[in-house]
């Protein structure tokens, strides 16, 4: 097994604006989970911080913050916009009952 | 149309050219000139619709003013904006509900914009509306994508289909407006700014449908959208921000603010667009029940007419957008005026000065 790692994903924005948090922590995992997660995660490398421009108004807007060995890096994207190599990481994330 | 090159599809000419026509030309060429930016605003929206992944239907022709162009694809549960059309303008309903009612909204919305402020839909170049129903999948929210509306089922748990609040489909074809005249940003202060001009139309609009004055308006935004065993009447509320709903599944308490004293920082949600907008909402509700009459009478087209007015800009803060309706109240009603008090009283009670 890895190293340990966890993901946090807030979702905001959107026209009811209401705030959603999602997390995935490699400890409560089994060991077959977190090498599937660990594949998604890997398509986070090549992703900007920050969202390109996108036109109009109420799209979501999702952060994702990955913490790997004291470490951690945030991107941000948005609905409509979303890189499709990390679509299936929201997916994961998103398929959960969120935490709020 | 007289000679030169105005066809958007076959002009070269840059959309800064056919600002200055619009601003300087002769009457003809103005109108020319406004009509070809109107498509071309279309256009290019499109183009950045398909750089972000998505395909756009190649654009229409304006129809005749006073009468709307309504589009209502179905996606089908997929995010897609792409899918079959289920009801098209003169269509007699379908057996689809929330097909009608994106038909039936944005009919109620450009009757508004038409009949109380003579504004020929989103551009005032009367711009075919486009709706998408069942995007996505168990989808819990509605959006402006900068070409046209659409609209989720919602998870049916928390949130019900998002067609079935009237005033949230004016919110969303009123960002269509917002951007045509002021492109007002969609972050920090401007983006609430934004956001409540959108609220503002939705209640009018469904104030104006009910034919109810502003006395007896429930002032809610999203009435009907919260499925029925959550705690709470809709997503916002002008008269009492912070009031709609007390729900942990939604988060918690409705976290909008009536105050300056209560705004709020954050990076969330495009710096708290939809936290922040309670305050011009409930400067919206004070100035329109102060008024008294139906809210689009007075208070309304005051707002109605700032937006239009060039000192509203990409960056207009709230005492911005406050000046601006104080001065456009003297000017239709009289400087010194009751009125133009009325709406300098209804911000400074939100802590905002003019």
């Amino acid at each position: 097994m890895g190293e340990r790692w966890r993901i946090d994903l807030v979702r905001s924005g959107g026209v009811a604006g209401m705030t959603r948090r999602w997390s995935l922590d490699s400890q409560d995992l089994s060991a077959d989970e977190a090498a599937e997660a660990e594949r998604l995660l890997a398509a986070l490398d090549g992703v900007p911080e920050q969202p390109p421009p996108t036109p109009g108004a109420d799209r979501f807007q999702y952060e994702l913050q990955v913490t790997r060995a004291g470490r951690t890096r945030a991107v941000r994207v948005r609905d409509g916009a979303i890189p499709t190599e990390i679509q299936p990481l929201i997916d994961r994330l998103t398929s959960r009952p969120p935490s709020v | 149309m007289h000679g030169g090159c105005l066809n958007p599809i076959q002009c070269i000419v840059p959309p800064y050219v056919l600002e200055g026509m619009v601003e300087h030309g002769s009457e003809h060429v103005r109108g020319c000139a406004a009509r070809t930016l109107a498509t071309d605003r279309v256009i290019r929206a499109a183009r950045s619709e398909r750089l972000a992944g998505q395909v756009q239907p190649p654009p229409r022709l304006a129809g005749t003013p006073g009468e709307p162009q309504r589009t209502i694809r179905d996606a089908g549960n997929a995010e897609t904006v792409d899918g079959p059309v289920v009801r098209s303008e003169g269509q007699a309903p379908v057996a689809d509900v929330a097909a009608n009612e994106a038909y039936d909204g944005f009919g109620a919305t450009y009757a508004f914009y038409w009949q109380v402020f003579q504004r020929n839909s989103i551009d005032g170049e009367g711009m075919p509306l486009d709706g998408v129903v069942h995007y996505g999948q168990d989808y819990d929210n509605a959006f402006w994508d900068g070409v046209r509306m659409i609209f989720g089922d919602g998870d049916g748990v928390i949130f019900n289909r998002f067609t079935i609040a009237l005033d949230v489909i004016g919110h969303e074809l009123a960002h269509g407006v917002t951007e045509s005249e002021a492109a007002i940003q969609y972050s920090g202060q401007s983006g609430a700014l934004n956001e409540s001009l959108s609220d503002v139309t939705g209640a009018q609009v469904k104030q104006y449908q009910r034919g109810e004055l502003a006395a007896e308006a429930d002032w809610l935004i999203g009435e009907g959208l919260l499925a029925a065993d959550v705690n709470g009447v809709a997503l916002r509320s002008m008269k009492a921000p912070g009031t709609a709903y007390d729900d942990p599944r939604l988060g918690g308490k409705d976290p909008q603010p009536a105050h300056m004293d209560g705004y709020v920082d954050t990076t969330d949600d495009d710096g708290g667009v939809h936290i922040n907008s309670g305050i011009p909402n409930h400067a919206f509700y004070l100035a329109a029940t102060a008024l008294g009459g139906h809210s689009w009478e007075q208070a309304g087209r005051i707002w109605y007419e700032a937006l239009g007015d060039p000192r509203t800009t990409a960056t207009t803060q709230f005492a911005d957008f406050a000046q601006t309706t104080v001065q456009v109240a003297e000017r239709l009603y009289g400087s010194g005026g009751e009125v133009a008090g009325a709406i300098a009283q209804a911000w400074s009670a939100v802590g905002v000065s003019t």
